[in-house]
């Protein structure tokens, strides 16, 4: 059974291509198609255009970096400047409010000595009349 | 392997026309049968054969010996191409179905033939058998390549290959030996 396998998968060999399929298939291959040649200009141009793409993203890459540092680095002084003066204003802004926090607190402390001391006078008067009421 | 196949292959690396035209007429036929034999369809077959050499003509430049003769090359860009007309054409192959060209091509050979229904027997067994066994059986018995040559076309050992064959043949006698059974029981 074996033998017989392979003697008819043996006389497969004779299939062949039409002569004219063969001819005409090689003049297209090695000239109508330009052939290697123009092959080697067609790869040859994909890898400069691979190359030069490659080398555009590595410049925008590089640009995008530095530009990046660049920009951090002036954000960064910009930044310390800043807050120099924003910790610096808002401070004294923090010293004003309290000033008037104080002033509003001295304001009506004040107020309040005044009743006191009206409190204080009422309290003689009081103390006066029923002084006169018992005696 | 062609007489003076390296020189050719070194003249059509520079971009000698005439030289990959010698390298195209010596492995022109292997190819064709190979693919044919893959595809089942003549036409299909002119087609990817055509991508074959082309796509050689276009990498001869990539190729080197080392070790690989430049036909496993072939076999290897032919195999590859027959994987994407599957895959992006059919999804089975059509030799289930005998193809009418199919039928025709082997016709012209039907006087070499003691049974041509033996022959359509095993074709349709071979189905059966996985594409790589398929691969081997082809190369081994019709396109007559040694082990070392089908081992570099399919990336695989020589041992490999061999243990293959082997399966292959016997996966083939036992598909056989069913039908007969079959056939004989009325099945």
């Amino acid at each position: 059974m074996e033998d017989k396998i392979i003697k008819l998968l043996e006389s497969l060999r004779l299939i062949k291509p039409d002569e004219e399929f063969k001819n005409r298939g090689r003049d297209l291959i090695l000239n109508v198609h330009g052939g290697r040649r123009m092959a080697e200009v067609k790869t040859g141009i994909f890898s400069s255009v691979k190359f030069g793409a490659a080398l555009a993203l590595a410049s925008v890459l590089m640009f995008v970096f530095i530009g990046g540092l660049s920009y951090f680095a002036n954000y960064a002084f910009v930044a310390d400047g800043f807050n120099a003066e924003a910790l610096t204003a808002e401070a004294e802004q923090i010293d004003l409010k309290i000033q008037l926090g104080q002033a509003r607190y001295s304001e009506s402390a004040s107020e309040v000595a005044a009743r006191f001391s009206e409190a204080e006078k009422n309290k003689e008067e009081i103390d006066n009349l029923l002084d006169e009421i018992v005696l | 392997m062609l007489e003076a196949e390296n020189k050719l292959i070194r003249q059509a690396q520079e971009g000698n026309r005439g030289s990959f035209g010698q390298l195209y007429d010596h492995y022109l036929d292997k190819i064709y049968r190979y693919v044919f034999l893959k595809v089942g369809s003549k036409h299909e077959a002119e087609d990817l054969c055509h991508d074959v050499f082309f796509s050689a003509w276009q990498n001869i430049g990539g190729y080197e010996e080392a070790g690989h003769p430049f036909s496993s090359w072939l076999y290897q860009i032919a195999r590859n191409k027959v994987i994407d007309f599957y895959r992006t054409r059919r999804k089975h192959s059509p030799l289930d179905d005998v193809d009418e060209q199919f039928i025709k091509v082997v016709n012209n050979l039907e006087a070499r033939f003691d049974d041509l229904m033996e022959f359509g027997r095993v074709q349709r067994a071979m189905e059966f058998l996985s594409e790589e066994q398929k691969d081997v059986l082809l190369m081994r018995f019709v396109e007559d390549l040694s082990h070392r040559e089908i081992a570099a076309a399919l990336e695989k050992t020589e041992g490999a290959i061999r243990l293959i064959q082997h399966r292959a043949l016997n996966s083939l006698r036992d598909i056989l030996q069913n039908k007969e059974k079959e056939k004989e029981n009325g099945g």
